[in-house]
């Protein structure tokens, strides 16, 4: 559904999108993870042909982007991260206009913009003007205006981005509702929330993909230790020794108010911990297991891809020497 | 051609649904009707004054006279609202946003360019149509030449044709609707003024080198867009002027759909 073959983009001296291929098949719903500034939206408006790549190949529900713009155009939905709308429409004939722009025929289109307004939860608000909605209504019209035509992808650039926890919630079920057997790529850059929608996910930084698979696999892959967070009420001295011993625990910590456990992976440290805490009367206030955050995903991938690349230099400084 | 009809309504519409589009015809129909009544009331106290000695009067001085000086009056008042209509055309979809929308979908630059020139056109015509009534009095009461009225009426249509062609180009430069604006006013009073400087330059030509100083001269007035006015409003149709308002307003669109096109690769 989606390829693309080591696209890149420079603005001037600037290499925006450096060598970024990766594939989506239909019904994959795909995050695009990274920093502000990594090349997400780049990518995106590459994909969407909005802009055109320096270098590289796009394939896009069949069509290539560069050759055939049209047919790529006509098959999907996009959200940019600024949604676009005319605040002097109203949201109805706003949707009308999207819908035939994208060249629905008169007569399928007071059903298609029928159909957005319900799958969006736009009912309530579709008689006023776009520029009179709040956030979260007007990121809804968003989504509404790109899947209006009933597009094979779905392209939604920090569709999160600026609402309150509640709509995000909202949000993130009405996309998992309209993914359907479309193929859908959203960016992000908070990691919980491509782990809740995405099956797939790509980590970009500074426009290089430093990882691109399933996210349970990228997270396993870097889940080298448990790490337990324990708070006691009865802060004893020798509980650093006691937990210790405890099969599989490597370390324990002390973090202000908190004790930090790193433990084997899978091996029921937090179990353990919580049941040694209660049989002494310590007092426990909480244990918890600490997820991994994007930051320490994030850091690890960067970190292993620019040594990787150290490594490769120094491999070739003494082919070069032998020479 | 299906995306051009789709955004010359979006356009059309937005004239109309919001303040922009009154309060320019309001404008235009008020300093027009001003100059009607100045002209009216200068051509009643003359033709009284002079009575029989009119056909000694240096000009012809016909109730026609009076709607061709009343048009002269209507292309310097298009030439000063024309910016506010072509101001947001393309600036406004850059700033919030929306060329992105409209970028993304199977509609090309042309339509978009098109449907946008068109819109204004649009707008341009109802004003100009809006004050047919002001011959029409004067043909009640008088009698005038129609054809020259009508020849005149399709002169201010295609000098406001050239006037939006080059702000919609300006529009597409910017984010800004007020730099589009004074950009675009100051483009068009330059070339207003083009013709004045022909004759300064004919004039200090004749001293240094008068074998160029005539064809300075008539260059310089040639490309004025005003110059290429007066013939219509005395009812002389010249493929010359004709072919000067199309060729600069398709121009004007071809710069705006080339700017437009080359915003994608920056």
């Amino acid at each position: 559904m989606i390829e693309a073959e080591s696209l890149s983009k420079r603005y001037g001296h600037l290499m925006a999108v450096e060598d970024v291929s990766f594939k989506a098949e239909r019904g994959d719903v795909l995050g695009f993870l990274g920093p502000n500034g990594a090349g997400k939206t780049t990518t995106m408006r590459i994909l969407t042909g909005f802009m055109p790549a320096t270098d590289g190949r796009a394939v896009v529900a069949g069509y290539d982007v560069f050759e055939r713009p049209r047919e790529v155009k006509r098959r999907i939905g996009y959200l940019p991260e600024r949604p676009p709308l005319y605040k002097d429409m109203v949201v109805r004939k706003f949707l009308e206009f999207v819908a035939e722009l994208k060249g629905l025929d008169r007569s399928q289109r007071s059903a298609s913009v029928a159909k957005a307004i319900d799958s969006c939860g736009l009912e309530e608000v579709a008689d006023r003007l776009a520029g009179h909605l709040s956030k979260g209504f007007q990121q809804r019209l968003g989504i509404a205006q790109a899947v209006v035509h009933d597009p094979e992808v779905l392209i939604l650039d920090e569709p999160t981005i600026g609402l309150d926890p509640r709509q995000i919630v909202e949000m993130r079920d009405m996309i998992r509702s309209l993914a359907g057997d479309r193929t859908v790529i959203l960016s992000s850059h908070i990691l919980a929330e491509i782990s809740q929608i995405c099956s797939r996910v790509v980590i970009i930084h500074r426009g290089k993909i430093v990882a691109h698979d399933s996210i349970d696999v990228l997270r396993k892959s870097i889940q080298s230790a448990e790490r337990v967070k324990l708070r006691v009420r009865n802060d004893d001295p020798s509980l650093a020794e006691a937990l210790k011993v405890l099969p599989g625990v490597k370390s324990v910590t002390k973090e202000g108010e908190e004790w930090l456990i790193e433990a084997e992976p899978d091996s029921g440290a937090a179990e353990a911990v919580a049941k040694m805490v209660l049989d002494k009367g310590w007092g426990l206030e909480e244990v918890a297991r600490v997820q991994l955050s994007l930051e320490d995903v994030f850091l690890h991938l960067v970190d292993k891809a620019e040594a990787g690349s150290a490594k490769a230099i120094a491999a070739e400084k003494p082919a070069e020497e032998g020479q | 051609m299906r995306g051009t009809w789709a955004i010359w309504k979006r356009e059309a519409r937005f004239y109309f649904s919001n303040p922009t589009a009154y309060v320019l015809i309001a404008v235009f129909l008020v300093l027009a009707d001003l100059a009607f009544l100045f002209m009216f009331n200068y051509y009643t106290v003359q033709s009284a004054q002079f009575g029989r000695f009119m056909s000694e009067m240096p000009y012809d001085f016909t109730p026609n006279w009076i709607i061709e000086v009343l048009f002269d009056f209507l292309g310097t008042v298009i030439l000063i609202t024309l910016p506010f209509v072509t101001m947001r055309l393309l600036a406004e979809e850059r700033h919030t946003g929306t060329d992105e929308l409209l970028l993304t979908t199977p509609v090309s630059i042309t339509d978009i360019v098109l449907g946008k020139y068109l819109a204004a056109l649009t707008l341009l015509a109802v004003m100009l149509a809006l004050s047919i009534y002001m011959p029409i009095l004067l043909d009640r009461y008088s009698e005038i030449a129609w054809k020259p009225v009508l020849i005149g009426y399709l002169g201010l249509f295609l000098m406001g044709a050239a006037f939006i062609s080059l702000g919609l180009f300006i529009s597409s430069l910017t984010e800004s609707q007020v730099i589009a604006g004074l950009a675009t006013f100051g483009l068009l009073l330059g070339v207003w003024l083009i013709s004045g400087m022909g004759d300064i330059a004919g004039r200090i030509l004749d001293y240094l080198t008068p074998s160029i100083s005539a064809a300075v001269e008539e260059g310089l007035k040639f490309m004025s867009l005003n110059d290429h006015l007066s013939p219509f409003l005395k009812g002389v149709l010249d493929t010359r002027d004709l072919l000067f308002y199309l060729t600069t307003a398709f121009f004007g669109i071809f710069l705006a759909h080339r700017s437009v096109e080359s915003t994608r690769w920056r």
